[in-house]
C-alpha cells in the first residue's frame, strides 16, 4: 500500500507516494527524478548508491525510504552551489579521478563526508573512508590524489 | 520483496505492544543493512516492519563508573567506533565495530542487528562476550536480562521470543589495569567477513603484570562465538610465559569447531586460532598494563 511521505533532498522537499518496501535508492531515482545516485550491486558492497543522510554516507540500496523521513539527504546534484562545482568535483576532473563515472557520485559524497569531518586526512584515512566505494576503472590512485588536492585547496581558501 | 506496513514507534511500550499485537508477523529493523537484503531474497516476508530507531533508550551510549556502558541496541556502529569514551575504556569494542562493512554500512548498522542476526562471523560478538555483556529484552510480559553468550544459541539462532525487543546492552565498567584486543583475520582491511576473530579482555593485578582474569572469545570458528574456559583457567593468577601462551593457544585450537568454506579451510582456521590467541593475549596484557 502506498503512503505519502516527504523526503528532504538537497534542501528541497519532495512529497512522494511510496510503499513500505520501497528502497531509498528507488524513491530518489524514480520518484524524485534525481538520477545521480546509481544502482550497482544492490547489496551494499559497491557504494554506487551512496547518499548523505544528515551529512553521513549511507547505502541507499539497503535503506527503506520510509526510514529516511526527517533526515536531510544530499545527492550529488546538491553539491555544486550556484553553478559552481565543489572543489572535490573540480579535482576529480582535474586529476582524472574518474573514467566511466558510475562510481563517481558515491565516491565524491563519501569524500565530502570525510573532509567535513577531517579536513586534512592522510592517504590512509582517505582509503579507509572510501573502502566502501568500488571503482573498476581508475585503480584508485587518481581518486586519492583528487581528494588530497581538494583538501589542500579547501585549506588554502579558509 | 513482499510489501509490508512500516511502523515507527517512539517508545518501548509502544514497540512491544505492536510486537504483541502482530506476533509472528513482524520484523524489527534499525539500520536494515541485513534485513532488507534478506527480505529481498525472500528469507523473511513480514507483514509489519517495526523501525526502532526513534526510541530514545535504543540509541543510548552512556557510561557510568559504577554501571559501566549502556549501549542502546540501535546505536549506529560508526558512533561506537568513533566515540572517545569507547575508544579509551573499550578499545577492542571500537576496533570490532570498525571492522564491519564500510562507513556507509556502519552509519546504519547496529549492535542489536549484529547480535540478533547472530552469524558466526559477527564482528562485535566475540568482543562483547569477552566483556561479559548482558542484554536486556522487553515485551508486554515484562523484562529479562541475560549474558550475551547465553542469548546466542546457534547459526542465526537466539533465544529472543517473537514478541520481544532487544533494548540495550550493559557492559561492565573496566576495573583498573583492564583492557583488551580484537584481532580479525580477513583478506582485506575492510568490507570482508572474518575467517577467524579473537577477542581477549584482560585484568591485571594492580602494579604487577600478573593476570587476575582473562576472558577469551573466538568468532567464526563454531556455530556461535565461543569462550575458551580451559585457556582462561590456566592463565588466571599467572604472569604470561611462553609456555602458558603455547598452552592457551592450543586450548583455543582445541575449542574451535570450524567449518571449511569459500573463505578458509577448517584446518587453517584452527591453526589461526592458536596463533591469533597468542597474539591477542600478548597485546591485551600490554594494553592492560597501561590502562588506568
Amino acid at each position: 500500500m502506498k503512503s505519502p511521505i516527504t523526503l528532504q533532498i538537497n534542501g528541497q522537499d519532495y512529497d512522494i507516494f511510496i510503499e513500505g518496501r520501497t528502497r531509498l535508492l528507488d524513491a530518489i531515482r524514480e520518484q524524485c527524478d534525481l538520477t545521480g545516485v546509481k544502482e550497482g550491486c544492490s547489496t551494499g558492497d559497491c557504494g554506487a548508491c551512496t547518499v548523505l543522510a544528515d551529512g553521513k554516507p549511507i547505502a541507499s540500496c539497503m535503506t527503506f525510504a520510509m526510514a529516511a523521513q526527517g533526515k536531510e539527504l544530499m545527492t550529488i546534484e546538491g553539491l555544486a552551489q550556484n553553478g559552481q562545482l565543489h572543489p572535490l568535483q573540480e579535482e576529480f576532473i582535474e586529476q582524472g579521478g574518474l573514467q566511466c563515472g558510475i562510481c563517481t557520485p558515491g565516491m565524491i559524497l563519501s569524500a565530502k563526508a570525510l573532509l567535513d569531518e577531517n579536513p586534512n586526512p592522510t592517504t590512509d584515512e582517505i582509503r579507509f573512508a572510501l573502502a566502501g566505494n568500488l571503482c573498476r576503472c581508475t585503480g584508485y590512485q587518481k581518486i586519492i590524489e583528487a581528494v588530497v588536492a581538494a583538501s589542500e585547496r579547501q585549506a588554502q581558501s579558509v | 520483496m513482499k510489501d509490508f506496513t512500516y511502523l515507527a514507534p517512539s517508545s518501548i511500550a509502544e514497540a512491544v505492544a505492536l510486537l504483541a499485537e502482530h506476533q509472528g508477523k513482524t520484523k524489527i529493523t534499525a539500520g536494515s543493512t541485513d534485513l532488507l537484503l534478506m527480505m529481498q531474497d525472500g528469507v523473511f516476508a513480514p507483514d509489519y516492519v517495526i523501525d526502532v530507531t526513534h526510541i530514545p533508550e535504543l540509541t543510548a551510549l552512556q557510561f557510568d563508573p559504577a554501571r559501566g556502558l549502556t549501549l542502546g541496541a540501535s546505536t549506529p556502529l560508526r558512533r561506537i567506533e568513533t566515540n572517545r569514551l569507547v575508544l579509551e575504556k573499550y578499545p577492542h569494542l571500537a576496533k570490532a565495530a570498525s571492522e564491519i562493512g564500510s562507513v556507509q554500512i556502519r552509519n546504519r548498522a547496529t549492535p542489536g542487528g549484529n547480535i540478533c542476526t547472530a552469524t558466526p562471523s559477527g564482528d562485535i560478538l566475540p568482543t562483547l562476550i569477552s566483556l561479559q555483556t548482558t542484554v536486556r529484552l522487553a515485551s508486554v510480559r515484562g523484562e529479562r536480562s541475560m549474558l550475551l553468550e547465553n542469548f546466542i544459541t546457534g547459526v542465526r539462532r537466539t533465544v529472543i521470543a517473537s514478541d520481544e525487543l532487544l533494548v540495550d546492552l550493559q557492559i561492565p565498567a573496566p576495573p583498573p589495569f583492564t583492557s583488551g584486543v580484537y584481532i580479525k583475520l580477513d583478506t582485506r582491511p575492510q568490507m570482508d567477513l572474518a575467517m577467524v576473530g579473537v577477542a581477549a579482555t584482560v585484568s591485571l593485578v594492580p602494579g604487577d603484570s600478573t593476570i587476575k582474569n582473562v576472558t577469551l572469545c573466538l568468532g567464526a570458528v563454531a556455530p556461535t562465538p565461543i569462550r575458551v574456559p580451559e585457556a582462561e583457567a590456566l592463565l588466571a593468577g599467572h604472569k604470561l610465559t611462553d609456555d602458558l601462551l603455547a598452552q592457551a593457544g592450543q586450548a583455543a585450537a582445541r575449542a574451535a569447531r570450524p567449518i571449511s568454506d569459500v573463505r578458509a579451510s577448517a584446518d587453517y582456521r584452527r591453526e589461526q586460532c592458536d596463533l591469533m590467541t597468542r597474539r591477542a593475549l600478548v597485546q591485551a596484557v600490554e594494553r592492560a598494563r597501561n590502562a588506568q
